[in-house]
């Protein structure tokens, strides 16, 4: 009878629901419905035996009531009742023959126990599972309840060893029930990191259940990140199957993830962009979780019309557990999503990787949406295309920004990062408009410190110099306690220096000098005083101050550079065998570095007529160091001149071929065409040689300069045409990506002179594909040529700007272009800087005349204007229209002033010229000296 | 006396069945309708009325109508897609999803012309947001099964049109990429194919091998060897010093808009 209740009761109990609650991690694994399955699994016992001993006509009444009383709080869940209940059978009839003669205790015991345990009656609990465990032989599946329970109320109670030992007694006899994992996991929340560690990896070995394995994993990976193991816990995390899927565990799964990946972030951002990667979007746990709504109400309609009496609690159970579940989806659903919060994350993810392009593509889509994020991903994203050199690019991100944003706190630093752009673009003017706007919304002193110091900086690089100290002071002024004035002091000496001021400069480097602060830049304050005393020639003081600089700071990374400079110290003071002895002390990494030094060793013993001693240092360069792209072309000619020197002119050539032939095809081998110019040093026979050399089948890149060089060749013997035909050639027989430094330039400058549109293509390349090649400043000057042939004189002027070193037709475009803008202030400067340059060309210097003079001539001092002119007919006769022009100028100013016979004799001079007869200036000298009055009519002064 | 017997034996015997197989028609009032369901006529769907043989007839306003059971499900996959596609606007998501079942079927048998053909009649009437997707995979499946690669990229291109862009499918995206990497245009197959891969969610990884090589192939082509090696293996990771430039933004004037279009050349 009692096996066929049993039997029913337990053949009708619903299959526990798959849904797990969710519990804030790390508490454990909720277990009440599996300690409910089991209780009610015993409850049928009970209830049967309860109704056998009824049958029986117990002699004490009182029993039945208990039992019956004891049976229904419990379905009521009522735990506190009917564990008064039932521990008052255990207290009244345990000596009676009714406890010690029948299976009452077998039954009794563990409800006792059960009930005690959920109404917090833990001592209760604990007697009473502890003599069932003692003294009954119950079957299998009522003593691992019964242990397990026993284990969590003895762990309520602080019993923690207890507990432990109890449930490592429970994993011994649970065989492979899923009691054997519960334990496991027990006791590895009981123990510390490292032993937890063991029986969660026992349980994994073999696991009883899925979701318990699940568990484990998940809490495997808890304690792994919370032990700084990372690995371990992105092994957990990213590459285990999980075998459940349910909501609970995608959320702890997702929730340890964003953990793990916040942690690993920096350290380890590809594993942290895939920790991001798996987390599970809000959508998704919404869906996860309405699923398993839908899973238990299912259960709960196909359950509830079969389900007697004494199991109403189980309808509780499924109304407060589908309660909760709806609970939580209301709070799911109205919980911010993080959607866009793990995306900027994942795009600093990608960014750290060097995958700046899918940072890129997040940050604008975050941008884009109206999320709560946008700010920050929009100043992510200038970031992210100021990292891949997208200078422009972040540059009108950045104003986007400002436009979305003008009253957000990072407006200044946004445009100090436009500023940064531009000046990476080489854009100084710009890059100093940007970071005076910063200065005058008046940021912080640390930020305003830092705009000084770059526009210092932006017209150092503008050759701005005094602009550039004023800047710079300003910076130290404003933060000057900080590195940056320390920087900005070093900015100044060499602004100084640039200027040829060499006691400003010395006094600024040792403003940095006496500043025990600044102490980290004391190396290279003292560097640059050596240098500038070098400059100016004090031998003697530099080299105090380098040997200074060897005691003090050596090692150093600027050590090989302070010894080079000793060297040169020495050589410049003819102590040939102390400047021997410092170039040999040159050690770097840096080739170029080492090569400088070799090739002055090389040349001192050159000029010591020591020829085979130089050819031995080079040779040892050779052995020593790999001949890089960068010094093949200084390297072979000097050991080609070393040669020629020891009458070895056949060696040397081959020597020059060789080197052709290993570099010359190479794009970055610079100078590489003074190789080939130097090779075939006469030009008549050059060119024949050069002209078949062109026609062979060579890498495009060497035929390229030989073309280059036959072009240059052509122009030194004057034949013109056929060296604007070889350039030309640069551009129709190559691709512009196979053309050298020097012949994109030589293409530039030949498609100028037939004013192509194509002309500002290869100029551009030269500029962003050889940033630091020689040929820079002609790029620049062939932009501004092609700009100012367009008349567009503002883009003429800013190529101009970015010429380091003007030449004197850079100057004479300038002052050409200032005029045109009639920027006159800063023509007149432009044409006196021309006007000082001793070795500046005549046609310069008679512009320069000539804007003056015209300067003068606006403000009405005729007089000076009157000089300037005449100096330009007086000193440059070659200059044709200049000089007409010179001439017209002063006929009209004599007239003006009513010097009719002046202005006649000047003007009569001009139309005489013979050289000059068809310019439009002697027409209108012609026409002015038909207007003069004749001679008697002047009136004298 | 006999043969009438037996006609109207015959004729309660079809009647029988006729009531048993008539299509329902619920309406918004809470009653049905029940017969056949004979076609869609001035905006209006006409039901033969059981029992009349087909000679009287009901014209029901769509927008009465709550549900429409079909009384099919004897017939073949053919018949009840072919039956419901004269009645799209109106099918049950259930229904609805038995043409696409058709669509798939004929995909996968090898009749990809009239596939294509059905759905191109099809997709345009569909109301059901979840099965947009379908048709438009089919639409593209079925392009390209049929040796029609331009209209697969019509197909694509007017997917990525739609906003939200459908970063969780990288069928459109990987058409558009591969079309633009075969163009020579490697700058912008890049910008695509980076698009689904950047924006993935979870459990999408597997889906974009795909589009991970027309990157890698792109990023080749582009000279970023490192960067192609990355996207295949991402144990191959990247040195910082391998800085990535902006393919072919650079060199152009850009304004904000321009920046933000540049992207997706659709």
């Amino acid at each position: 009878m009692t096996e066929k209740i049993c039997s029913r009761c337990c053949s009708s109990l619903p299959r526990p629901p798959q849904t797990l609650k969710v519990l804030p991690f790390p508490r454990p694994l909720s277990i009440c419905f599996s300690s409910i399955l089991k209780t009610l699994a015993i409850i049928g016992g009970i209830l049967a035996s309860s109704h056998f001993l009824s049958s029986q006509e117990i002699e004490y009444r009182t029993l039945p009531q208990l039992i019956e009383t004891g049976t229904q709080s419990l379905a009521h869940r009522d735990y506190r009742s009917a564990a008064t209940a039932f521990n008052a059978i255990l207290d009244n009839y345990r000596n009676e023959a009714v406890w010690t003669e029948t299976d009452l205790p077998e039954k009794i015991l563990p409800l006792a126990g059960f009930t005690s345990h959920k109404a917090e009656l833990h001592p209760a609990a604990i007697a009473a599972f502890t003599e069932f465990l003692d003294t009954q032989n119950s079957n299998t599946d009522n003593q691992l309840f019964a242990r397990y329970t026993l284990a969590v109320s003895l762990l309520e109670e602080g019993e923690a060893e207890r507990a432990h030992d109890n449930f490592s007694l429970l994993r011994e006899t649970a065989g492979s029930t899923p009691f054997r994992d519960l334990s496991l996991i027990r006791q590895a929340q009981l123990s510390e990191a490292e032993v937890a560690r063991t029986f969660l990896q026992e349980l994994l070995e073999n696991p009883t259940s899925q979701r318990l394995a699940d568990y484990a994993q998940l809490e495997l990976a808890r304690l792994s990140m919370e032990s700084g193991d990372y690995d371990t816990a992105t092994f957990h995390i990213l590459d285990t199957r999980f075998a459940t899927q349910g909501y609970s565990e995608l959320a702890i799964r997702s929730h340890l993830a964003s953990q793990l990946a916040e942690k690993i972030e920096e350290e380890a951002p590809d594993l942290a962009l895939r920790c991001y990667q798996s987390i599970a979007p809000k959508s998704d746990l919404i869906q996860s979780l309405e699923s398993s709504i839908g899973e238990l109400r299912n259960a709960f309609n196909d359950l509830a019309p079969k389900l007697r009496t004494e199991q109403s609690m189980w309808i509780d159970y499924y109304r407060n557990a589908i309660a909760e579940l709806e609970a939580q989806l209301e709070g799911l659903r109205n919980s911010e999503d993080y959607a866009d919060s793990i995306s900027i994350r994942k795009a600093r993810c990608f960014a750290r990787i060097n995958r700046p392009l899918e940072a890129w593509i997040i940050l604008e889509s975050l941008v884009s949406s109206d999320s709560s994020v946008s700010r920050l991903a929009h100043l992510d994203w200038i970031s992210v295309a100021r990292s891949m050199n997208a200078w422009q690019a972040s540059a009108v991100i950045a104003k986007e920004f400002i436009n979305l944003y003008p009253d957000d706190v990072h407006i200044p630093q946004t445009l100090f990062l436009i500023a940064l752009a531009q000046i990476e673009q080489d854009q100084f003017l710009a890059a100093i408009d940007s970071l005076n706007s910063i200065a005058s919304i008046e940021p912080n002193p640390e930020l305003l410190a830092s705009c000084h110091y770059y526009i210092g900086y932006s017209n150092f690089r503008l050759s701005r110099f005094e602009a550039s100290i004023q800047s710079y002071r300003k910076a130290s002024a404003t933060n000057p306690d900080s590195l940056l004035a320390a920087q900005a002091n070093i900015w100044i000496g060499l602004s100084h220096f640039s200027l040829f001021q060499i006691d400003p400069a010395i006094e600024a480097f040792d403003t940095v000098l006496e500043n025990e602060a600044w102490r980290i830049l004391h190396p290279e304050a003292t560097y640059r005083k050596a240098a500038t005393l070098f400059a100016a020639g004090e031998l003697g003081r530099s080299e105090q101050t380098l040997s200074g600089w060897v005691q003090n700071f050596s090692p150093h990374e600027r050590e090989a550079e302070v010894y080079l400079l000793i060297g040169d110290i020495h050589y410049e003071s003819g102590e040939t065998s102390e400047a021997i002895k410092a170039y040999r002390k040159v050690e770097s990494s840096d080739i170029v570095l080492l090569h400088n030094a070799t090739e002055k060793l090389a040349s001192i013993h050159l000029s010591s007529g020591s020829s085979n001693e130089a050819l031995s240092t080079l040779l040892n360069f050779e052995k020593s160091q790999t001949i890089s792209d960068e010094i093949a072309a200084k390297h072979f000619l000097l050991k080609a001149r070393v040669l020629s020197e020891s009458s070895q002119a056949d060696e040397a050539k081959r020597e020059l071929e060789n080197a052709i032939e290993s570099f010359g095809a190479k794009i970055e081998a610079e100078g590489m065409l003074e190789v080939i110019l130097t090779r075939y040093d006469n030009a008549d026979a050059a060119l024949e040689i050069l002209a078949n050399k062109t026609a062979q089948e060579l890498p495009p890149t060497l035929l390229a300069r030989y073309r280059v060089a036959r072009a240059r060749l052509a122009e030194r013997i004057g034949n013109l045409s056929q060296a604007r035909r070889s350039r030309l050639s640069l551009v129709s027989d190559f691709s512009i990506d196979q053309l050298p430094p020097e012949g994109l330039l030589d293409a530039g400058n030949a498609l100028l002179l037939i004013k192509s549109q194509e002309t500002p293509k290869y100029f551009k390349k030269l500029l962003e594909s050889f940033p630091d090649s020689k040929y820079s400043d002609e790029s620049h000057l062939g932009l501004a040529k092609y700009q100012s042939s367009l008349d567009r004189h503002e883009a003429a002027l800013t190529h101009l700007d970015s010429i380091a070193f003007p030449s004197p037709d850079a100057y004479l475009l300038q002052l050409e272009t200032e005029t045109a803008l009639k920027l006159t202030t800063a023509a007149q400067s432009t044409a006196e800087t021309i006007l000082s340059e001793r070795y500046f060309p005549p046609n310069a210097k008679a512009k320069a005349l000539l804007v003056l003079g015209n300067r003068f001539l606006k403000e009405q001092e005729s007089e000076k204007a009157y000089n300037y002119f005449q100096r330009v007919f007086t000193l440059y006769r070659g200059e044709r229209e200049a000089v007409a022009d010179a001439y017209l100028q002063c006929g009209k100013i004599l007239y003006q002033q009513s010097l009719y016979n002046d202005s006649r004799s000047v003007l009569e001079e001009l139309v005489s010229q013979e050289d000059l007869v068809n310019l439009p200036q002697t027409a209108e000298a012609q026409e002015l000296l038909e207007q003069l009055p004749s001679p008697s009519e002047e009136v004298p002064l | 006396m006999r043969f009438l017997h037996t006609s109207l034996s015959i004729l309660a015997f079809c009647c029988v069945i006729l009531s048993i197989a008539a299509d329902e028609v619920m309406l918004s009032d809470g009653s049905s309708v029940s017969g056949t369901i004979a076609e869609m006529q001035g905006g209006f769907l006409v039901l033969e009325l059981a029992d009349s043989h087909g000679l009287a007839t009901r014209r029901i306003d769509p927008e009465k109508i709550v549900a429409i059971n079909f009384s099919d499900s004897e017939d073949s996959r053919q018949q009840r897609a072919l039956r419901r596609s004269r009645f799209i606007p109106l099918l049950s998501l259930n229904d609805a999803q038995v043409l696409i079942e058709y669509l798939n079927g004929q995909l996968t048998d090898g009749h990809a012309l009239p596939a294509l053909s059905y759905a191109k009649q099809w997709h345009p009437k569909n109301n059901y947001e979840t099965l947009d997707v379908s048709y438009r995979e089919i639409l593209i499946s079925a392009s390209l099964a049929s040796n029609a690669p331009d209209e697969a990229l019509v197909h694509a291109r007017n997917w990525l049109s739609l906003n939200p862009k459908p970063y969780s499918h990288p069928l459109p995206w990987e058409i558009v990429a591969d079309h633009l990497l075969s163009e020579n245009n490697p700058e912008s197959a890049l910008w695509v194919a980076l698009q689904p891969i950047a924006l993935q969610s979870t459990n999408f990884d597997s889906e974009l091998a795909n589009l991970k090589r027309i990157a890698a192939d792109a990023y080749l082509a582009l000279g970023y060897d490192q960067h192609a090696a990355a996207l295949h293996d991402p144990e191959n990771s990247l040195p910082q010093s391998s800085i990535l430039e902006l393919p072919s933004l650079e060199n152009i004037a850009l304004t904000f808009s321009e920046v933000l279009k540049t992207k997706i050349p659709q």
